[in-house]
C-alpha cells in the first residue's frame, strides 16, 4: 500500500508541476509558422474557420520563445507536401482531404492523436479497410458538433449502419434514438476479427451501466466466458441493439436457455408444475453467483427444498 | 483514506483547470453553438411502459438541444453538449480543455424505465462522472476520474403467482474512482491504471463490497513487422460483512506479424483465474487463438481468417462439475470487398464457427454458428444513394436439436433531386427479417418488418418542413404493431433565431395479448438560436 501511496503522491506532484508550468506560460510559444502564414494569405477563410477549434493555427512568433507545452498546429501538418504549391499555386502538391488515402490520413492524424480510437483503426479495422478515413466522420474546418464531428455522432454512425439503425425501432432496444445513449458509449471502433484490446470482450462495456453484473463471481455462467466475436459474453443471450423480445433477449423465455441447455426432469418433476416456468425464475443469478454453482440466488437457496431437502447441495 | 485523497486530487485538478482557463481568457473568446428550448404538451392513454421512446417525455419545458463550443484563449476550449433534458431525463456533458495539455469532462445522465402493466412502478438510473487527462508532454498522459451510478426503484417480480420472493426492487449504488498514466514512444504505448469501487445495496447488505482493480497494458511494434499487445488485470472484491475476498487475475497477450502489406498473422492467449478465499472455490480459463488475413488487390480486397479457441475451466470443489470443462472452437472468416467504381461497392462476409465441448458436464452440447453478410452500396445516377444488405445468421446445436436462425434484408435509399437552391431530401429505409427458433418441444417464429421514411423540404426561404413515419410490424408468434409519426415546421424569423412546431404520434398495439397497448400525441413548440459566426449547417 505504501508503494501505491507513493505512486499517487508522485502523480499528484507531477500534475501540479505541469499545471503550474502551464499557467505561468506566456503566449503560445513561437514557432516557424511561415508556411502557415503563407497559406493563410490565399486561404484566409480556411484559416479563419479553424478559430475556436482545437486545430486553430498557432499564433505567429511574438516572443521568440520556444516552448514545449501545448500542441501547435500548422497547415502543413495535415496538408502534407505543400512545397511547390507555395511557389506556384497552380501546382496542386499539398494533399487535400478528398485525395488522401485513408492510411496516409490516419498516419498524419496519428502524429498528434494516439488514442485507442486510432490504434484500433490501424489494427485491421474494417473502417480503414473500406476506405473510411478520419474526415469521413470528422470535420476539421468549421465543425458543428463536439468532437469535431460532421453530424451528431449517432446520426453519423447510423447513416452507414442502416440495419443497426432499424433494429433500434424494435420494441426492446437501447435508448439511442431517444438521445440517452450514443454509439460511442459502447463502441470505440471494434477490430475486425476479434477485439484483442479487450480481455473480456464486450462485457466490460456492458457492465459500465449494468454494474450489478460486474463480479467477479466465483460461479460464473459459462456463456459469459465465451470471448469470440459475435457470440461472446453478454451477446450470447442478448442482442446489442434491439430485439422483439423483452430485455433485448435473442430468444424469449426458456427458449433462450434451450439453445445450450437440456435439463432432464424439469418438465415432468412435481407433476410438471415447473414445466411452464422461465428458467431464470429459479436460476435467477444467471449472470453469476456468489454462492451457487447452479446460479440460484440466496433467497432460493434459503428455501427448505434447497437448504435441507432433495435439492440441497 | 485513499478515496478521499483521490477525490481531493481530482477536485484540485478541476478547480486548477478552471483557474487556468479563466486566468488566460484575456483575448476575445470565440463561440459557436446551438440552443433549442421546447414546451411540450402530451396526451396519452394506455400502458406507457409499452414504448421506450416515450418513457422520459414530460409536459412542460424541455431542453431539446444545447451545444456550445468555444475557444476561450490560447487554445483553451470549452464544449457543452446537452440533449433532451426533461423532468425524468438528463443527458449532458461539459468539457474544458487546454488543447493538447489538459482536459476535464463532466458527464451526467439520468433516465427512468417504466415496467409493464403498472400504475407507478418504475426504476431510474443515474450516472455522474468526471474524468481528467493531463498531457504535460506529448509522450505522457496522466488521467483520473470519479463516477457514481445509482439504480433505484421497482423491478418486475420474478414469480407472479403468489410465491413471495424478495428482491423485487433495485436499490444500489456504485462509486468508482480511478487514476492512471499512459506513456507513448515511437508508436508504442504503455498504460497503468488503478481503480477503486464500492457497491452498496440497500436491499441486501450481504452484497455490499469494495473492490480494487489494477490494469496494465502495453502495445507496440517489437521488431520486423512484429507487434505486441499485452495486458494484466488484477481485481479484488472484499465483502463488507463477511470479509470474504474474491480475487481475479487475468493475463492477455496478442502477437501480430505483418511481414508484407498484404499479409497479417496474429495469435493471442488469455488466462483468467478467479478465486473465492472463503469457500476456496476457484476456476481457471485459458483461451488461445490465431488468425491471418490476406489482401490481394487494391480494388478487390479479400480477407481470410482462421481462429482456434480453446477454453479450459478447472473448477475446484464444484459439486456439479468436478471434472474440468474443455471447449474448443474453429472459426473461419472469408471477406470480399469489390469496388466496381468510386460509386459502387460490394461487401461479402462469411464467418463459420464450430464449437466442440469435451469433458463438459454442464448439460450443453456442441454448437455451430454461420454468419453471412452481404452489402451493395453506391449511387444510382446523380441523386440517389442506395444500400442493399442481406444477412443470414444461424446458431445450431446438433446434440440438443436446437437451432436459431435470423434471415433478413435491409434496403436504404437517400434521394436528393437537384430542385432549387434548397433541394428536398427523402430517406427511405426498410428492413425485413425472420427470426426462427426450433427445438424438440418448443418453436418460436417472428417475422419483423421495419419501415421508415423521412422527408425534409424547404418550403420557403427560412421555412423548413420535415415529416417522417416509422412502422414496425412483428407477426407470427408475436403480434405487435408500432408506429411513430413525426411532422415539424421551423421558421427562421431573424438570422439565427427560429421558432418550431412539432407533432409526434406514438402508437403501440400488442394484438396477441391485448396488453400494453398505448398511444400518445405530443406537440412541441420550440425556440432555437444558432450563434457564432462559424456555425452553419452544410
Amino acid at each position: 500500500m505504501s508503494i501505491l501511496k507513493t505512486t499517487l503522491l508522485f502523480a499528484l506532484c507531477l500534475i501540479f508541476l505541469a499545471l503550474s508550468a502551464y499557467s505561468q506560460q506566456g503566449d503560445i510559444p513561437a514557432s516557424p509558422s511561415d508556411i502557415s502564414e503563407q497559406c493563410a494569405m490565399c486561404h484566409e477563410d480556411k484559416a479563419a474557420n479553424l478559430q475556436g477549434t482545437p486545430h486553430a493555427l498557432s499564433s505567429t512568433n511574438k516572443t521568440g520563445k520556444t516552448g514545449k507545452v501545448g500542441i501547435r498546429v500548422f497547415c502543413q501538418d495535415c496538408h502534407l507536401r505543400p512545397g511547390k504549391h507555395l511557389e506556384d499555386p497552380s501546382v496542386e502538391t499539398a494533399s487535400r482531404a478528398a485525395d488522401m488515402p485513408a492510411a496516409e490520413m490516419l498516419a498524419a492524424c496519428s502524429v498528434c492523436h494516439s488514442s485507442q480510437h486510432l490504434r484500433e483503426l490501424g489494427n485491421g479495422n474494417p473502417h480503414l479497410a473500406n476506405g473510411i478515413k478520419c474526415v469521413s466522420c470528422h470535420k476539421i474546418h468549421r465543425p458543428n458538433e463536439p468532437g469535431l464531428l460532421k453530424k451528431p455522432s449517432v446520426e453519423l454512425c447510423l447513416d452507414c449502419h442502416r440495419s443497426v439503425s432499424e433494429t433500434f425501432n424494435l420494441p426492446s432496444h437501447h435508448p439511442v434514438k431517444e438521445g440517452i445513449l450514443k454509439c460511442t458509449d459502447c463502441h470505440i471502433v471494434l477490430s475486425a476479427f476479434d477485439s484483442p484490446f479487450s480481455v473480456e470482450g464486450a462485457r466490460p462495456i456492458c457492465v459500465k451501466c449494468h454494474n450489478e453484473y460486474d463480479g467477479p463471481f466465483p460461479y460464473e455462467h459459462g456463456a459469459l466466458n465465451d470471448y469470440t466475436l459475435e457470440e461472446h459474453g453478454c451477446w450470447t443471450c442478448h442482442e446489442a441493439h434491439g430485439s422483439s423480445n423483452g430485455k433485448l433477449l435473442k430468444e424469449p423465455d426458456r427458449r433462450l436457455c434451450l439453445q445450450c441447455h437440456v435439463v432432464p426432469k424439469h418438465f415432468t418433476a412435481h407433476g410438471g408444475v415447473w414445466a411452464d416456468r422461465r428458467c431464470e425464475e429459479c436460476h435467477s443469478d444467471v449472470h453469476g453467483s456468489y454462492s451457487s454453482p447452479k446460479l440460484f440466488n440466496e433467497d432460493m437457496l434459503s428455501r427448505p427444498c434447497f437448504r435441507a431437502g432433495c435439492h440441497s447441495e | 483514506m485513499i478515496f478521499r485523497g483521490v477525490s481531493c486530487a481530482l477536485s484540485f485538478v478541476a478547480f486548477y483547470a478552471l483557474y487556468v482557463c479563466s486566468a488566460v481568457a484575456q483575448e476575445a473568446p470565440v463561440y459557436y453553438g446551438y440552443i433549442k428550448l421546447g414546451m411540450v404538451a402530451i396526451s396519452q392513454y394506455g400502458d406507457a411502459a409499452s414504448m421506450r421512446e416515450s418513457y422520459n417525455l414530460s409536459n412542460g419545458l424541455t431542453f431539446n438541444k444545447v451545444i456550445l463550443n468555444g475557444k476561450l484563449a490560447k487554445n483553451n476550449m470549452i464544449s457543452l453538449d446537452i440533449e433532451n433534458v426533461t423532468e425524468h431525463q438528463i443527458n449532458g456533458s461539459l468539457e474544458f480543455a487546454a488543447s493538447g495539455v489538459f482536459d476535464i469532462r463532466f458527464d451526467g445522465r439520468r433516465l427512468r424505465y417504466l415496467q409493464p402493466d403498472s400504475g407507478t412502478p418504475e426504476f431510474s438510473r443515474e450516472f455522474k462522472g468526471v474524468t481528467a487527462n493531463l498531457t504535460p508532454q506529448r509522450w505522457l498522459t496522466i488521467y483520473g476520474g470519479l463516477s457514481s451510478q445509482d439504480k433505484h426503484g421497482d423491478r418486475i417480480a420474478l414469480l407472479t403467482d403468489g410465491l413471495d420472493f424478495p428482491g423485487t426492487t433495485y436499490d444500489y449504488s456504485t462509486q468508482t474512482r480511478n487514476i492512471g498514466s499512459e506513456i507513448r514512444w515511437k508508436g508504442r504505448s504503455a498504460e497503468v491504471g488503478y481503480e477503486w469501487r464500492e457497491f452498496k445495496s440497500e436491499n441486501n447488505s450481504l452484497l455490499n463490497r469494495g473492490g480494487r482493480r489494477l490494469r496494465a497494458f502495453v502495445h507496440g511494434p517489437v521488431a520486423g513487422g512484429l507487434s505486441l499487445s499485452a495486458s494484466y488485470i488484477e481485481d479484488k472484491s472484499i465483502f463488507d460483512e463477511t470479509d470474504d475476498l474474491l480475487h481475479m487475475r487475468s493475463y492477455s497477450g496478442t502477437l501480430t506479424l505483418v511481414p508484407t502489406k498484404t499479409l497479417s498473422v496474429s495469435g493471442h492467449v488469455n488466462h483468467k483465474n478467479t478465486r473465492d478465499d472463503l469457500t476456496e472455490v476457484s476456476s481457471r480459463i485459458l483461451t488461445a487463438g490465431g488468425q491471418a488475413s490476406v489482401r490481394f488487390h487494391t480494388s478487390l480486397t479479400t480477407q481470410a481468417g482462421y481462429e482456434y479457441t480453446r477454453r479450459t475451466e478447472l473448477p475446484v470443489e464444484m459439486p456439479v462439475t468436478e471434472d474440468k470443462r474443455e471447449v474448443s472452437s474453429n472459426a473461419f472468416l472469408l471477406g470480399v470487398t469489390e469496388r466496381f467504381s468510386d460509386r459502387t461497392k460490394l461487401i461479402l462476409r462469411y464467418r463459420t464457427r464450430t464449437t466442440d465441448r469435451t469433458k463438459y458436464e454442464g448439460l450443453t452440447g456442441p454448437f455451430d454458428t454461420d454468419n453471412f453478410v452481404s452489402k451493395l452500396e453506391g449511387w444510382a445516377g446523380t441523386y440517389v444513394q442506395y444500400s442493399l444488405a442481406f444477412e443470414d445468421r444461424e446458431r445450431s446445436n446438433d446434440e440438443l436439436l436446437s437451432k436459431g436462425r435470423t434471415t433478413g434484408f435491409t434496403v436504404f435509399a437517400n434521394v436528393s433531386p437537384a430542385l432549387g437552391q434548397h433541394p428536398p431530401s427523402l430517406r427511405l429505409s426498410g428492413s425485413m427479417f425472420r427470426s426462427k427458433f426450433t427445438e424438440q418441444r418448443l418453436d418460436f417464429l417472428t417475422d419483423n418488418i421495419l419501415l421508415s421514411a423521412r422527408l425534409k423540404y424547404t418550403l420557403l426561404k427560412g421555412l423548413n418542413a420535415e415529416a417522417g413515419i416509422t412502422h414496425v410490424d412483428v407477426r407470427k408468434d408475436l403480434n405487435i404493431r408500432k408506429d411513430i409519426v413525426v411532422a415539424s415546421l421551423e421558421y427562421e424569423f431573424v438570422s439565427g433565431y427560429a421558432v418550431g412546431l412539432k407533432y409526434d404520434l406514438f402508437s403501440y398495439d400488442d394484438l396477441l395479448t391485448y396488453r400494453g397497448n398505448y398511444a400518445a400525441n405530443v406537440v412541441t413548440l420550440s425556440l432555437s438560436r444558432k450563434f457564432g459566426s462559424d456555425y452553419s449547417e452544410e
